[in-house]
């Protein structure tokens, strides 16, 4: 099965970015994670990825930071913002900055390859 | 009666972000154990498709959900503990317990830091009589002052040891 789009998923929770690559895996899409903004600023040098799922809170370098990194340097890689019920202001700066959408966690993961899938505009 | 040195606005933003802190890293391992059972329905749903069922695959999985249950479990029986040392201004307190709560509790504002916590408690029991909440306040202030600014990958460690008049608690950085 061929891949629509790539996506690097980011959080700091390990587990997390381990079963959510693993499910989008099972739904043939071809999925890679990273454990914080930096690792994930070093993987797109690397690869070329489509989408970027990131939690807006994170060690480091937080999601604000690395879509404001991932706009200057690759301005063709969509980013989704992950945000929690008390981070509605940094949702709406992410939106401000390009962010395609910030849905809300717990995320239903067919819910977010729906939102992906719009955003490549192949709904 | 003694005054507290503590004020007690203080006090209480400590208190605030202990619990938002806590119920913060609650909700990840939630949302952990939510994409695990997702994980599992996925794989199972493979399998009423056609795909051969993946044994091993899913005892890890039972495995993983385990330890985040674990976890899970942990984080309310600190804070629960936490909670009650307000209880009273002074009480007895175990201080290898009130090390394992401390350490629990913080555990995501040193990931946070991109630091990592050590704790070497008391080899003997050391029972102190005060105020474990203001034991709990100096250490979080101690270990903000060691990993503030501090570069990533700092180890802090936490240790005690028993003195005739009770124990002495050191809070150090080294590495990176």
């Amino acid at each position: 099965m061929t891949s629509p789009f790539r996506v690097l998923f980011v959080d700091d929770e390990e587990e997390l970015v381990s079963a959510v690559t693993e499910r989008l895996e099972l739904r043939g899409i071809d999925a890679a994670g990273c454990l914080s903004g930096r690792a994930a600023l070093a993987k797109l040098a690397a690869e070329h990825f489509d989408f970027v799922v990131l939690d807006v809170k994170m060690p480091g370098l937080g999601g604000l930071d690395v879509i404001r990194m991932i706009n200057e340097n690759y301005p063709d890689v969509k980013v989704t913002l992950l945000t929690g019920h008390s981070s509605v202001e940094d949702a709406e700066a992410g939106l401000r900055l390009g962010a395609v959408a910030y849905p809300q966690i717990p995320v239903d993961l067919d819910a977010l390859l729906e939102i992906l899938r719009n955003a490549a505009g192949q709904a | 009666m003694e005054k507290s040195p503590v004020p007690p606005a203080e006090a209480l933003r400590f208190f605030g972000r202990t619990v938002a802190g806590t119920t913060h890293e609650l909700v990840n391992v939630l949302n952990i154990v939510g994409e695990l059972a997702g994980l599992q329905d996925d794989l199972l749903r493979g399998v009423a498709a056609g795909r051969p069922i993946d044994l091993e695959k899913l005892a890890t999985l039972a495995e993983r959900t385990r330890t985040q249950t674990e976890r899970g479990h942990a984080l309310p029986r600190h804070l629960n503990r936490f909670a009650h040392s307000v209880d009273h201004d002074t009480t007895r307190y175990d201080l290898s317990d009130l090390f394992e709560s401390f350490a629990a509790l913080a555990e995501r504002r040193v990931r946070l830091a991109r630091a990592h916590l050590t704790v070497r408690p008391p080899l003997a029991s050391v029972v102190l009589e005060g105020s474990p909440f203001a034991v709990h306040l100096a250490l979080s202030l101690c270990l903000e002052a060691v990993v503030q600014g501090s570069p990533p990958n700092r180890e802090v460690h936490l240790a005690a040891h028993p003195t005739a008049a009770g124990a002495t608690v050191v809070v150090e950085g080294s590495g990176a």
